[in-house]
């Protein structure tokens, strides 16, 4: 059993969970990723790493409560344990002195570019961290990304904080800031990935994202993690997470990622209570 | 009366609104607080309009329409306060996605993200797409908000059961509070606090159970947001069909639209009157119907007992195995169980199953069974049912009617009645939501029962005496029940009986003189070669008979049948059953049956065909009903004459509780609504000693805790229930359990926490 450290909510549906995990602390490295249960017999899910202490061997989980195994999680409280921790899974994020690199973030997205915009910065490169969410009270993490970043870009849909609008204003803010991009970095939501692909486009650069599809072991044995890239069929789990999105096969992995719409609403509704897991 | 509304005249009828005229004549007002079946609120002020002569800007809900008045709805500054209301609506309101660039792409692009904790915008919320607000912003027009966003982060409250509420989504526009207060006469809802603080719930911050709710869902039905979001289908997504149907839990089978998407029920809504109609449909027809249809035990092909473990097999093969089982098998070696849910064409093809094919008329109900030996002439006095009867009796007597979760529409009328000045009385253990407008509330009887009940209609010329299912268990409920019947044929009274299930007058009038005494008989006579249990395969030990063929459409208890027969579930077939006043109500069908499941007639039909029978063709359930009679007579049921039982003992001194039994005879198909519903449970669980909260907090226990419950020699422990519906000294206890046995019921006994 991994023991939870701590467990509280950051804003509406999103997470922070610390939890115990020495052997996966030790090793884990920006972009990675672990397997968790959030009870014996459950759901394994996959969740990115948002930051990790290697002395304390405890890791910092940010998640989304979008189901069944992730409203577990979330009420979950200090002192409990999870049945299944394991990682670190998936390549890290390449890490280079690549010049500017603009990080987008949005959701639990947020909580996983922290370590990829500290390492970037720590690799000498000047790094521009935009994070995005419907209004001011979903926003998080921004003082942690300051000092992390050169510049910190706030977007939400309702302009109650920074710039109004969504990422299709991204370039022109930039332009605006007279920011070029070396390449960016974007991690959330699939929404937000794949028109971050679309936008960014015309710049030429690589636009990496963290793949996000349903995933049992991780470990390249099932397969319910692929893709199609570059006209190749990958794993999410062994060949990535993190893949240039611009030759993501979107579509596919849209279809793949709502195969089980139906099934997943099997435990939510039929339950009866939302709250006895 | 005439008036001009924006340069037209229009015709409206004295004493309604400026919003009502305008509607009638085609002008569209935005509101969000009206509704057709509420008083005026004036709470969301969109609906201001300018009246020539009038200062300011009225809002055209609360002012009446008067002769020759000129009324203007749409002027620009009309159009710019309404933008100016709705963006101060709305600066509390997660709004973000109705003024989002990326809305369209993100509405068609929706994956798994929408499952989420709490609602943060209309992609997230369970009322994308049928929401009012939505559509008034659309039709207002708003591109942004001026003011600052407060999002108040109010923790969501998910633990009461079938629905969920998040005031974060809330703009009190008290809809809720009027129809729990007006409609449904119940109060559990208010607004709480002040100003930005403001939210809706029960006082003193019980939760709704504590608080007396029923769980009707009449709030959800007008709630013009996401705030209440319906536990069973928060997710499910707007219904791509809408059937009109019936209910199938009680006898009332109340109307009700069946909402279906992808050929899977999804929800249920009281019958559609052009609005979003309010709250006549009692917790089970509301919230349990999905859960029900769609449970987990549900089959979805038959299935064979073969050596070595259970096979699943093709329909044609179960058909083939079970006219095999049925070979040569003739008159007592075959027995029947029958649910009382079933529809009449279910049990007319069943009837002419036993009787013509099997020569058999070993025909009983389990459930009807668990109604005791007073059901006889409860169902006598039930053939008298007029529902109109409430409207026009003088003295309402209510005896062992529990209205808080069934029975609503009859509760409504009862307590409309009540509110008009009409005598009402109340006899029974629970203090149930009609208790406030009762003038006299009594204990049922123990002795002189003809005497008490003459006493209370002694003034009345009208009575009618209102009898709900609980009055069939107390040890006198023959005696209770003579005096009625006494009453109705010498024509002093006139009475209704509440049918707690939803075809038990067919079941009767069907096959009520063939009903053996005693289901539970023919599951311990091992002398039955074939026990053909349809829909009604009580749990327990495996019964006697050498094979067991169990169709349903849920699962059997665990390794007690042979053979495992599909049926279609609710809302899969179309159907008749004969309703509380006798009249045939047609249950139509919303969906297809699951896997490869049927209608019961159809497998029956199927296995008489393949045992060599030609006259079991039917092409459908209207062929069935025109082989049937036109109308039914009664018939006694045989089994149930001439049983008594002792009379009710009085209450010893140092047993200072009285406890209530009876069993769990909210059902669907033979099985408990409180196994199939865990809401439904949490409501009104099996098991469990329901208690007065003050009582329980004297003893010390709160819910779950165990307690031993001793009355003399006998003893058994139970966990309790707190529940305000019990008065103090009053226990009920649900069990289907008869090891749970007290020398009387209700008895007198003594309560210790373990």
């Amino acid at each position: 059993m991994f023991a939870i450290v701590e467990s509280q909510p950051l804003v509406p549906n999103l997470y922070r969970m610390v939890v115990e995990a020495p052997p996966v602390a030790a090793q884990v490295k920006p972009g990675q990723f672990v397997i968790v249960q959030a009870v014996e017999f459950g759901e394994r899910i996959p969740l990115s790493v948002a930051d990790w202490d290697a002395e304390a061997g405890t890791l910092t989980l940010i998640f989304m409560e979008v189901g069944k195994t992730t409203s577990a999680l979330a009420a979950k409280k200090r002192g409990d344990a999870l049945p299944t921790v394991v990682g670190p899974l998936g390549n890290p994020t390449v890490i280079e002195p690549f010049g500017s690199v603009v990080c987008v973030a949005g959701c639990y997205g947020i909580g996983s570019i922290l370590p990829v915009a500290r390492a970037l910065k720590a690799a000498g490169n000047r790094v521009t961290v935009a994070i995005e969410g419907r209004s001011a009270y979903l926003l998080y993490g921004r003082e942690a990304l300051r000092g992390h970043c050169d510049t910190l870009i706030e977007i939400t849909r309702d302009g109650s904080r920074g710039f109004k609008g969504h990422i299709g204003r991204l370039p022109e803010i930039l332009r605006e800031k007279g920011v070029t991009a070396d390449r960016f970095i974007v991690n959330g939501c699939t929404f937000l990935m794949r028109r971050a692909s679309q936008v960014f486009e015309p710049a030429g650069v690589p636009v990496i994202v963290s793949l996000n599809p349903i995933m049992i072991d991780g470990t390249g044995m099932c397969g319910v993690c692929r893709l199609t890239y570059d006209g190749k069929m990958k794993f999410a789990c062994v060949d990535g997470p993190d893949f240039d999105g611009r030759l993501v096969d979107w579509e596919e992995f849209l279809k793949r990622r709502k195969q089980y719409v139906d099934e997943e609403l099997i435990p939510v509704h039929h339950t009866g209570h939302t709250r006895c897991y | 009366m005439k008036l001009v509304i924006d340069n037209r005249t229009v015709e409206a009828p004295e004493g309604t609104t400026i919003l009502d005229a305008a509607r009638h004549s085609g002008v569209a007002i935005p509101s969000l607080c009206s509704h057709p079946e509420l008083t005026p609120y004036g709470g969301c002020r969109l609906c201001i309009v300018e009246v020539e002569g009038m200062r300011g800007f009225p809002t055209a809900c609360t002012t009446r329409a008067e002769e020759g008045m000129t009324v203007r709805t749409v002027t620009a500054e009309i159009r710019q306060l309404r933008r100016e209301v709705l963006q101060l609506i709305l600066s509390e309101h997660p709004a973000s996605c109705l003024m989002c660039e990326e809305a369209e792409a993100c509405a068609s692009f929706q994956t798994t993200i929408r499952k989420a904790g709490v609602t943060t915008g209309c992609r997230t919320c369970t009322n994308d797409g049928r929401c009012d607000l939505q559509e008034v912003v659309e039709s207002v027009g708003l591109e942004e908000i001026a003011y600052p966003i407060y999002y108040r982060n109010i923790p969501v409250e998910k633990d009461d059961p079938f629905y969920d509420r998040d005031y974060n989504l809330c703009i009190l526009c008290g809809r809720c509070v009027r129809i729990c207060q007006e409609v449904r006469m119940n109060g559990t809802l208010a607004f709480k606090q002040r100003g930005r603080r403001t939210t809706i719930g029960p006082a003193f911050d019980r939760s709704h159970l504590e608080a007396g709710c029923e769980f009707c869902g009449a709030c959800l039905s007008v709630c013009p947001t996401g705030t209440l979001g319906e536990k069973g289908r928060k997710w499910a997504g707007a219904p791509d069909a809408t059937t009109a149907s019936a209910c199938p839990f009680c006898g009332l089978a109340c109307d009700l639209q069946i909402l279906a998407r992808k050929d899977t029920i999804i929800g249920t809504l009281p019958p559609d009157t052009g609005t979003c109609s309010g709250g006549t449909l009692c917790v089970k027809g509301r919230f349990c119907v999905p859960e029900a249809a769609n449970h987990p035990d549900r089959l979805a092909g038959p299935a064979a007992r073969v050596e070595g473990g259970v096979l699943g097999v093709p329909m044609e093969e179960a058909i083939q195995r079970a006219a095999g089982l049925l070979k040569g098998v003739e008159g007592g070696a075959f027995a029947m169980l029958l649910s009382p849910d079933l529809s009449l064409e279910d049990l007319w093809v069943a009837g002419r199953f036993a009787r013509e094919v099997m020569k058999s008329d070993r025909l009983a109900s389990t459930a009807v069974e668990a109604l005791g030996p007073a059901v006889g002439p409860f169902l006598e006095v039930a053939a008298g049912n007029r529902l109109a009867d409430i409207g026009e009796s003088d003295c309402i007597v209510a005896v062992g009617a529990d209205f808080s979760y069934g029975f609503s529409p009859i509760a409504l009328r009862i307590m409309a009645e009540a509110r008009s000045g009409r005598r009402y009385i109340r006899v029974g253990a629970i203090e149930d939501p009609t208790a406030k407008l009762a003038r006299e509330s009594h204990p049922h009887p123990l002795a002189q029962e003809s005497a008490f009940l003459e006493h209370l209609i002694a003034s009345a010329h009208r009575p009618l005496f209102v009898l709900g299912p609980d009055v069939l268990f107390p040890d006198n409920a023959e005696a209770v029940l003579a005096a009625v019947r006494n009453f109705t044929r010498s024509g002093r009274a006139k009475a209704l009986a509440l049918l707690p299930h939803h075809n038990l007058f067919g079941l009767a009038a069907l096959l009520g003189d063939t009903l053996e005494r005693g289901a539970s008989a023919l599951l311990n006579d091992g002398a039955i070669r074939v026990l053909y249990c349809l829909e009604n395969l009580p749990g327990g030990p495996r019964p006697a008979a050498v094979s067991v063929i169990h169709q349903s459409p849920f699962r059997p208890p665990a390794s007690s049948a042979d053979l495992v027969l599909p049926a279609a579930g609710m809302g899969e077939a179309p159907g008749t059953v004969l309703t509380l006043d006798g009249q045939p109500a047609v249950v139509r069908q919303a969906v297809g049956p699951r896997g490869t499941a049927l209608p019961d007639w159809k497998i029956l039909s199927a296995i008489a065909t393949a045992m060599g029978r030609t006259d079991f063709n039917y092409a459908d359930a209207g062929e069935i009903r025109r082989e049937m009679p036109p109308s039914f007579a009664l018939k006694p049921l045989r089994s149930l004459e001439g049983q008594t039982r002792g009379p009710a003992a009085a209450p010893p001194a140092n047993q200072p509780f009285l406890l209530h039994r009876r069993p769990p005879y909210e059902s669907f198909r033979g099985v408990a609504l409180n196994a199939l519903v865990p809401g439904f449970a949490d409501l009104l669980p099996s098991g469990h000693i329901a208690i007065n909260p003050g009582d329980a907090a004297r003893l010390g226990t709160t819910d779950g805790d165990i307690v031993r419950v001793e009355a003399g020699g006998a003893a058994a422990e139970f966990p309790v229930k707190p529940s305000p519906r019990l008065t103090p000294g009053t226990l009920v206890l649900i069990h289907a359990d008869p090891s749970a046995r007290f020398p009387s019921n209700p008895c007198a006994v003594n309560l210790r926490r373990r």
